[in-house]
């Protein structure tokens, strides 16, 4: 009898936390990645089913924070796929999923995958981290903008006054 | 529908909100024709024109310009040309331009289309001012042009809207000469409305008086004159030592009646009336007055003209006839 | 004289042709088109030097600079086009230049065509002034390309549809002064649901009239694309509400040419 209570509550998704440790593991590759603003980098996250019983309904979520307190990090700009929900995890077998990810964040950041079950516990297991180093790039600047903001209007009013020119010659 | 008719109208009928501005008209004009439309200001002048030109559509009738159905207005436009009594004209463009682009609209190429716009231009008068804005234009040039636009499309029949309105005297002579030349070196069946009775007189063959949205009254210029029957008049002056004796020899005649011309010292007014023809009495007052030694200072005819008519017919239209 | 039917019919250009060629040098050599675009320009130039004046500006300001700019080229853009369209044909017959045309053969919706022509011109103006912007606050952060496509093809939709719509309220409108004043209010009116409450623009209903409203659906869809870097195709069900007003207000603008009159009449 009680034998069939565990393979319920197994079945039903991660076993429950006096059984010990969740079955679901999740690892993010790479593990530290530089770059530049505005590049985007690929993602992969594994995540693996230890236990003897297929899992379903896992949702795997990604997570962006600075470790600059003074950046705000959105992390719905950084891809615009954050959560994954997936298929059934066979017993002792994993699934790779893979991200884009833009970095629109300069300085240095964390990037993990958090896993949770879409119903029975609400135990989160979190994937090592991803540390990132985020150069900044100034491309836009005053001074650089300054010709054009003034030479567009320049161009369009001297424009306009050789078509009034030319036509008030037609008088 | 019998041959030669420019224009035909049955029963033509128009009202705004309830108020009529046109009430059954009925029109036949032959081609070639020079017709004055008169009628005071709401008389429904605008709207006709505007109904035969198809701008406007009737609420009631029939009509047939150029032999076409009033349910063909595109062929009608093909065939009609129009100065509107309120036309604008673009500030901006050149009247040469103006033109070209009217006449790219009835279908002329490019190069056709100025050709046909300088050449216009030269007829009106206006071929040094053609390559000009418009907006430097007096009021007399933009009626020109307009007067340029409706022939256009060489048009059969032109209606001309108070083309003469707020012209100086020697403007209003150029308009109504250079309408005269085009209905004769073009052949076209012109449409003149105007309040301004003398140019009617002085150009129109035929006359059509609309008075509230009806016709009172038309015809050739002298029937629209007799039928209204304003009687004539003949002011004679003379010295007043004579003045009895000028009454005397004036009711001798038997060619009117004879009476002082009340506060006008020294005039007679010798009214003649209907079925005696004026010109004719008139010779034969002033001949039998010359015989007798009166001095004539002065003598002029009165009433029995157009204008006379006008009020006559339009006055009876209004009961106060 | 025969008239010009006896001609060969279609020796000439194309009636619409022919009036956009005429409108659209009305409009830029003899009229307001030039004017409204150093206007148009002068605002772009001031509000791209303020953004790029940001001394902080890092990737995702510089996006969101970009959509700025975009936005305001596709909201000044388009309300260009309304005023043209919405003084198209009341402008006309309030400075009694309409009767002229009315008197042609050309068909009525052949003048409607040209004087939609002639409007459109001016977002197409704005399009290209926007470039040079786009292309400068854009440099780096790889929105260029898709920047440039998405608004033209959002401003055009809007553009189509407001010159659909200010040419049926200049047909039918008593006066110019009218036909002006509803087409700004409507404008206004179609911005407003902008101004929502945050958590009422996520409800249902909110989400509803947004992607029924052409302007913020398809405003949306731009600042989705630009700044949050989705995809062309991923947010393509905002382009459904601008794309049904497009063509629902041409339609009916076309519809409407039938009614192209002098309104009323004088007597006289």
């Amino acid at each position: 009898m009680r034998a069939m209570i565990v393979a319920l509550v197994l079945a039903a998704g991660l076993a429950p936390a006096a059984a010990g440790t969740s079955p679901v593991s999740v690892r993010v590759d790479p593990t530290t990645v530089s770059t530049s603003i505005g590049q985007r980098f690929p993602l992969t996250s594994t995540v693996r089913n230890d236990g003897d019983w297929p899992v379903s309904g896992l949702v795997a979520h990604l997570n962006v924070l600075s470790l600059d307190p003074d950046v705000y990090v959105d992390p719905e700009d950084w891809s615009s796929q954050r959560t994954i929900y997936l298929d059934p995890v066979p017993a002792h077998a994993a699934t790779r999923l893979d991200w884009t990810v833009q970095a629109v964040n300069s300085g240095r950041l964390v990037i993990y995958v958090a896993v949770t079950a879409s119903q029975g516990t609400d135990a989160v297991v979190a994937s090592n981290t991803l540390r990132l180093a985020v150069a900044s790039q100034r491309t836009v600047e005053a001074g650089g903008i300054l010709p054009l903001a003034l030479a567009m209007p320049a161009a369009v009013l001297l424009l306009t006054g050789f078509v009034g020119y030319r036509r008030r010659r037609l008088r | 529908m019998p041959e030669g008719l420019a224009l035909q109208a049955k029963g033509l009928r128009k009202a705004y909100r309830g108020v009529v501005a046109v009430e059954s008209l009925d029109l036949e004009v032959e081609g070639g024709t020079v017709l004055g439309f008169l009628g005071p200001n709401g008389a429904g002048k605008t709207t006709v024109i505007r109904m035969l030109s198809t701008v406007l559509r009737p609420d009631a009738g029939w009509f047939t310009v150029a032999g076409v159905p009033h349910d063909q207005p595109i062929q009608i436009r093909r065939r009609v040309g129009v100065l509107p009594e309120s036309a604008g004209y673009p500030p901006g463009q050149t009247g040469e331009e103006w033109l070209a682009f009217h006449a790219e609209l009835f279908a002329r190429t490019r190069g056709d289309a100025r050709a046909t716009a300088r050449r216009l231009l030269a007829e009106v008068g206006l071929a040094e001012r053609g390559g000009s804005l418009i907006s430097g234009y007096s009021r007399g040039m933009r009626q020109r042009l307009g007067i340029a636009r409706a022939l256009v499309n060489d048009p059969q029949v032109v209606f001309l809207d108070e083309p003469t309105l707020g012209l100086d005297p020697s403007g209003q002579l150029q308009v109504l000469e250079l309408m005269g030349r085009v209905a004769g070196e073009h052949g076209v069946t012109v449409v003149l409305s105007t309040h301004l009775l003398a140019e009617v007189e002085q150009a129109c063959d035929r006359v059509l008086i609309l008075h509230r949205g009806r016709v009172v009254a038309q015809g050739t210029v002298a029937e629209v004159a007799q039928r209204a029957a304003a009687p004539r008049r003949a002011l004679v002056k003379v010295p007043p030592q004579v003045r009895v004796r000028a009454l005397e020899i004036l009711t001798a005649c038997e060619v009117g009646a004879v009476a002082g011309g009340g506060d006008r010292r020294g005039e007679l007014v010798l009214t003649m009336p209907t079925g005696v023809t004026p010109e004719d009495a008139a010779s034969l007052a002033l001949g039998r007055l010359l015989e007798a030694g009166v001095p004539v200072l002065g003598f002029a005819m009165e009433g029995g003209r157009l204008s006379d008519a006008f009020l006559a017919v339009t006055r009876t239209a209004d009961g106060r006839g | 004289m025969a008239g010009v039917d006896e001609r060969s019919v279609g020796a000439g250009r194309r009636p619409w042709m022919v009036v956009a060629d005429r409108e659209l040098r009305d409009l830029w050599l003899a009229g307001r088109g030039l004017p409204l675009l150093l206007v148009y320009t002068v605002l772009l130039s001031v509000t791209s030097y303020l953004v790029a004046a940001n001394q902080a500006l890092n990737f995702l300001e510089q996006r969101e600079a970009v959509g700025l700019t975009l936005e305001l080229a596709v909201a000044v853009g388009a309300l260009l086009v309304l005023l043209g369209a919405a003084d198209s044909v009341s402008g006309e017959r309030e400075r009694g230049t309409l009767e002229s045309l009315l008197l042609s053969p050309a068909p009525r919706r052949a003048l409607l065509i040209g004087k939609a022509v002639a409007a459109l011109s001016l977002w197409a103006a704005a399009w290209i002034v926007s470039v040079p912007y786009v292309w400068y606050l854009g440099r780096g952060v790889d929105v260029v390309g898709s920047a440039a496509a998405s608004s033209l093809v959002v401003g055009s939709l809007l553009a189509l549809f407001l010159a659909g719509y200010g040419l049926v309220i200049s047909t039918i409108a008593s006066s110019n002064r009218v036909s002006l004043s509803v087409s700004l209010f409507v404008l206004l009116a179609l911005y407003a649901p902008t101004q929502m409450p945050t958590a009422m623009q996520h409800s249902w209903i909110g989400e509803l009239l947004l992607r029924l409203d052409p302007f913020t659906a398809g405003l949306r869809y731009l600042g989705r694309l630009v700044i949050n870097g989705h995809g062309p195709g991923q947010d393509a069900g905002w382009l459904i509400g601008p794309l049904v007003a497009a063509v629902v207000a041409a339609a009916v603008a076309l519809t409407v040419a039938g009614r192209l009159s002098l309104q009323g009449g004088d007597r006289a």
